[in-house]
């Protein structure tokens, strides 16, 4: 096959495993690796993520050595060259044991929800930007701007770049259509999680201030997402150059009980789901931790629309409790960093025999792969190689 | 246009002069894009 057809096939493989319209003769791989593939290709984390020109000699590197469907990284992760343009950054990065860790931010008050139910935009761009971004604290800081504007743009244009190298040259997707009228995790209890209130901080507030929460995320998704899509050329149809057209990310579930979940989170997967299934696009939901106590919340999603991916939900697991969708994940780390590369491939046969018999899954790594010792090259040489060519 | 203090972190001031005069777009898309960039400054 060219480039052209391989592309399409992946494109082929990978959207019929989630609607299971037309048959498939393989089970798709998609990478779930991130900083292990710059350090496989010889390169530091410092050294790739402050020279785009390493970085993509790593993405490179990793295109060539294995053969996969899709990457879900590809050089967007920790854009530390725009963020330092206005301040101090907050990755603790330690290149002599390979390590990216992030702080446990949290830049906004719990007394300042009244403010930002009032007007997120006001909040967001005049109070709490500043306090992250510190160099917006200065006056003149109109230069300041325009640095990170600049670089910005840098950025863009090399994800742009990278984007047709994987299409032209690999003929690789994209993970996501990147034109989708919402991200993966910008809807407010996700933002408040991440970003404003910080994990013990919205732990707090949920019990001790329900309804600013619930109202505080109610008007950021008006603003980032419900705004956005209302304005969107929204179309039928899944794309043309991406695996998925939605993956929403989530992280935020993972301090909630079942019944806040339904309060604080569900209201805006509906509307989602809903968007996925109105206009025939292809989700992948992705879920972070142990989430078997959300399950039933996802039983009624129509068939044929969506994957799921729970960290750590296996895939047989996922495939007994959901008829209504695939299932993604199925390599261990445990098994990839460790074992010899015959136990990997045969563990993997296990696993595309016994879970993928009904061709409803898509491999996928359950753990990001970050660290050098998460998976030996070996091994992920084999398996790759394997998954690419085992026929079902 | 000017703001104050050459400060973009004000509202609405601040927020239009980055809005209207900084970015580097056509005028259909600032609004869409001005929302990227917020998400961008929450997110990283």
């Amino acid at each position: 096959m060219d480039t052209k057809q391989i592309f399409e096939n992946r494109l082929y493989t990978i959207k019929n495993a989630v609607t299971g319209k037309n048959p498939i003769d393989r089970i798709p791989l998609l990478s779930n690796v991130w900083t292990w593939k710059y350090l496989d290709a010889g390169y530091t984390i410092s050294e790739s993520l402050y020279n785009y020109d390493i970085m993509e000699k790593g993405l490179r590197h990793y295109f060539d050595t294995y053969d996969f469907d899709v990457a879900q990284e590809c050089g967007w992760r920790n854009p530390v060259q725009v963020e330092e343009t206005l301040g101090p950054i907050p990755y603790v990065i330690n290149d002599e044991i390979s390590s990216i860790s992030i702080k446990d931010q949290c830049f906004m008050g719990h007394e300042d929800y009244d403010e930002l139910i009032k007007d997120p935009k006001k909040y967001i761009w005049e109070t709490f930007i500043p306090r992250k971004h510190t160099a917006l604290k200065n006056p003149n800081n109109v230069e300041n701007f325009k640095n990170f504007l600049n670089e910005y743009g840098k950025f863009g244009a090399f994800l742009g770049k990278i984007g047709g190298m994987m299409t032209e040259e690999y003929g690789s997707p994209q993970f996501i259509d990147f034109g989708m009228p919402f991200g993966c995790w910008d809807n407010g209890i996700e933002l408040l999680f991440c970003s404003l209130r910080g994990i013990k901080g919205l732990a707090m507030d949920i019990r001790r201030d329900p309804n600013k929460v619930e109202a505080a995320i109610e008007a950021i998704n008006n603003y980032f997402i419900y705004e956005k899509m209302a304005s969107s050329n929204l179309y039928k149809g899944s794309c043309s150059y991406a695996a998925f057209d939605a993956l929403p990310v989530m992280f935020a579930q993972s301090i909630l009980s079942a019944k806040q979940f339904e309060k604080f989170y569900w209201p805006f997967m509906q509307k989602i789901i809903s968007y996925v299934e109105d206009y025939d696009k292809i989700g992948v939901i992705y879920l972070e931790g142990e989430n078997k106590r959300f399950f039933d919340f996802f039983k009624d999603i129509k068939p044929g629309y969506f994957a799921i991916h729970s960290e750590l939900n296996e895939v047989a697991e996922l495939k007994k409790e959901f008829s209504n969708m695939a299932r993604m994940g199925g390599l261990k780390l445990d098994l990839l960093g460790y074992a010899t590369p015959e136990k990997c491939v045969e563990e993997t046969k296990r696993i595309i025999d016994e879970c993928g018999d009904d061709k409803k899954l898509l491999l996928m790594e359950y753990k990001m792969v970050s660290f050098p010792n998460d998976v030996k090259a070996e091994n992920y040489k084999a398996v790759t190689d394997f998954i690419a060519n085992y026929r079902i | 246009m000017d703001i104050t203090d050459n400060n973009v972190a004000t509202y609405p001031d601040g927020f239009n002069y980055v809005q209207n005069e900084l970015l580097p777009v056509p005028d259909e898309a600032k609004e869409s894009f001005m929302r990227t960039i917020m998400l961008f400054l929450v997110q990283y």
